[in-house]
């Protein structure tokens, strides 16, 4: 019997080999890849410059299907809005992590390497809206970029710049993780995707169970960059006043906060206090700012960093 | 060979049998790869698109209902990869500006990848509409004809065909005439004919979509000379698309099937629509002894009842409030109704008026009869019969003569104060 077996196996084996078919050569000469032929202008040309050299940024201002999110109704951002606003992002945070790191290194390594712009805001059939989303920590995706105001930097703050801070905040923790004791201090607090109908959409009722905003009460590794976010994008009379309005919760945030001072200043050399000072003295300054200057320096060479 | 040993070869050869492929050369159906025949897609239609001196006009429709019907979108592409976009709802000379791209996807898809107020219109999302209005700035170009005058493309996300066309002229000098057919074609009562055969079609003021009793939605566009509907429209499957003005403009005929013809359906249909507008059709003769007796008489009546109102228009109008038809006598801003009965044969094209059978029970009225303008009433008796009628153009209605017995009553359409 076992003989049998064998010889079926190798007629078996026989057969497939001689199965064997003729085919076609390969085009290994033509790329299956089409590359897009779109003619370059001044926003291209800034942006190289500006931000795919210095950083490894890439800025998708042109709305591709592919990028965007299609669950959502969505349309193009406008060039000109494209450009203020990235004008101000690179302002607001790349060059404030420059300016305390001491060169561009650090935001070369480690932000995210794609900004895709998105005219609208992705509305939600309940009426509620997305105005940014980050995906691992190498993209991220900004909304409604159509409505936005380059004067009201304060709005675009909270719209824009404290999710920027926040998915960036990610990508620091997710490189050197933080004290796990963080996420012991609110422990069985946390309450997934409930948090803001849990406390109403309102960071004022968070605050008082020691979350800084109602999003930070989804899990430990959100309320932690929340803290970084909200403390270096607002004033210290914003967090001072936070601190005195919280009550019992004043407590919380502080033991946390704690942490991630400690965790942003010995892993990272980043001192939050001089980095909030940064960003808000950059906040100011940014309405001075020619957010629709497009002009690069013909005859300057722009500086190349090579990769680490 | 015993049977044990038959079982042996009979496996590797049924193997060999079924296992065994294949030497196929197949016969090259296209002599370059997809990849190059995209590429070179993409090329050939950038080319065509730029090449127009004044651009492209599109078929537009935003939903799958298409209870909206159609709207006129024009593009002029520039080799930088900047559009000019202009749109009906827009002013004729007003176009936006932004970016576009053609890339490769199930096709060559032209996309309009930066924002533009006009063409994102239909597709901006907000939040009482977080869908938007299902308008699509993505096309897929599915073909185009030999002349490059004509592109056949699919929106992305609805799927509805949009077809577009070679601008023969400034887009703002297009716009002009697609306002001038729109004036043209103001009736929502048509009638498609070939032959014998009729098809009525109805459509809501400003809403480009006619529909069938039956509730077959024929969506459309307003071109530089006529209309041009989504897909065919005809009786008994003879069908055209496109239609164009015939040369006294009294109707609209089928371009490839000139068989198919396009007209406005019997006046009195016309005349409840104009009512509901706030207009009348004022008579501007009395061509017989006892007309123009009845007019005299009311003129006179009305100035010893109401010294500051002269009459000024007598007319047909609909009246909504009091829903029937009426002779109307309007002296100053005072209306004097007096409900007539109106019934439409469209076989012929006539319509009747006859006397009322209930009473219109109109405070307005009695007040008038009262106050003594009695002759309202010997118009009327003077009026009712049949009528034939005819007009410049059955499209709009602005103009027309009533016939009864040899006596034509021309009627202008005006507001009612």
């Amino acid at each position: 019997m076992k003989l049998k077996y064998i010889f079926c196996a190798a007629c078996l084996a026989t057969a497939m080999v001689f199965t064997s078919c003729e085919k076609d050569e390969i085009d290994r000469s033509t790329s299956v890849i089409i590359d897009s032929d779109h003619v370059e202008n001044d926003f291209d040309r800034w942006l190289y410059h500006e931000l795919v050299l210095p950083y490894n940024i890439e800025v998708k201002y042109r709305y591709e299907d592919i990028e965007s999110d299609m669950d959502y109704q969505l349309v193009p951002a406008d060039y000109q809005k494209s450009v203020q606003l990235t004008h101000l992002m690179k302002y607001l945070c790349l060059e404030a992590y420059d300016e305390i790191t001491g060169s561009k290194d650090f935001m070369r390594s480690y932000f995210p390497k794609m900004i895709v712009m998105t005219g609208s805001a992705a509305w939600q059939n309940n009426g509620s809206r997305v105005l940014g989303q980050a995906e691992g920590g190498r993209k991220i995706t900004l909304f409604e970029v159509n409505e936005m105001d380059p004067t009201n930097i304060a709005l675009l703050t909270e719209q824009y710049f404290h999710t920027i801070h926040h998915e960036f905040a990610h990508i620091l923790h997710q490189t050197i993780p933080y004290d796990p004791s963080f996420d012991q201090i609110s422990g069985s607090m946390y309450r997934g995707d409930n948090c803001f109908d849990y406390y109403s959409n309102s960071d004022a009722l968070a605050q008082q169970d020691g979350f800084i905003t109602a999003y930070a009460a989804t899990e430990g590794a959100e309320d932690f960059v929340e803290i970084i976010s909200m403390y270096v994008t607002n004033t210290p009379e914003y967090w001072e006043n936070v601190m005195a309005t919280a009550g019992d919760g004043a407590d919380i945030i502080e033991r946390k906060f704690d942490i991630v001072f400690d965790y942003m200043n010995d892993t990272w050399n980043i001192n939050l206090n001089t980095l909030r000072d940064i960003v808000q003295r950059r906040s100011v300054e940014a309405e001075d700012l020619d957010v629709d200057d497009l002009t690069v320096p013909s005859d300057e060479k722009p500086e190349e960093i090579p990769l680490s | 060979m015993n049977r044990k040993n038959m079982k042996y070869w009979a496996l590797p050869l049924v193997c060999l049998v079924m296992l065994q492929s294949c030497f196929k050369e197949d016969e090259e159906y296209w002599d370059e790869s997809a990849t190059i025949r995209l590429e070179n897609a993409i090329q050939d239609y950038r080319s065509v698109l730029v090449n127009s001196e004044y651009g492209w006009v599109m078929d537009f429709y935003p939903d799958q209902t298409f209870t909206e019907g159609g709207y006129v979108y024009t593009m002029k592409f520039e080799e930088d990869g900047n559009v000019a976009v202009g749109y009906e709802l827009a002013a004729p000379t007003d176009t936006r500006t932004s970016m576009y791209s053609i890339e490769g996807g199930e096709g060559p898809v032209l996309t309009f990848d930066t924002y533009n107020e006009y063409m994102h219109h239909f597709a901006n999302p907000s939040q009482q509409n977080y869908e938007g209005r299902g308008g699509d700035y993505e096309f897929v170009l599915q073909r185009r004809n030999d002349a490059g005058d004509y592109i056949k493309t699919l929106g992305r996300k609805s799927k509805n065909h949009m077809p577009m066309y070679k601008l023969t002229m400034p887009a703002s000098d297009y716009y002009a005439a697609v306002d001038a057919a729109e004036a043209m074609v103001d009736n929502p009562n048509m009638i498609v004919k070939v032959g014998d055969g009729m098809l009525p079609l109805e459509k809501e003021s400003g809403v480009k979509a006619f529909v069938t009793e039956d509730e077959m939605v024929y969506p459309f566009v307003y071109t530089d000379q006529g209309i041009r509907f989504r897909e065919g429209v005809g009786v008994g499957g003879v069908k055209d698309s496109v239609f164009v003005f015939s040369s006294n403009h009294d109707q609209l005929v089928g371009v490839n099937c000139p068989d198919v013809t396009i007209m406005g359906d019997n006046f009195g249909f016309y005349l409840q629509y104009a009512g509901q507008l706030g207009y009348m059709y004022s008579f501007t003769n009395y061509p017989s002894s006892e007309l123009q007796a009845a007019y005299d008489n009311m003129v006179q009546q009305c100035s010893v009842a109401y010294p500051n109102h002269p009459i000024n228009k007598v007319g047909f109008s609909f009246d909504t409030s009091l829903n029937t038809y009426v002779l109307l006598v309007q002296s100053g801003t005072r209306s004097l109704l007096y409900g007539i009965g109106l019934t439409i044969n469209r076989d012929n094209n006539t319509f009747t008026i006859s006397k009322l059978e209930t009473s219109l029970n109109n405070d307005n009225c009695n007040r008038y009869m009262e106050a003594g303008v009695a002759a309202i009433e010997d118009l009327a008796n003077a009026l009712y019969g049949e009528y034939a009628y005819s007009t410049p153009s059955t499209l709009n209605y602005n103009e027309i003569d009533i016939q009864k017995g040899g006596i034509a009553l021309n009627c202008q359409k005006v507001s009612i104060n």
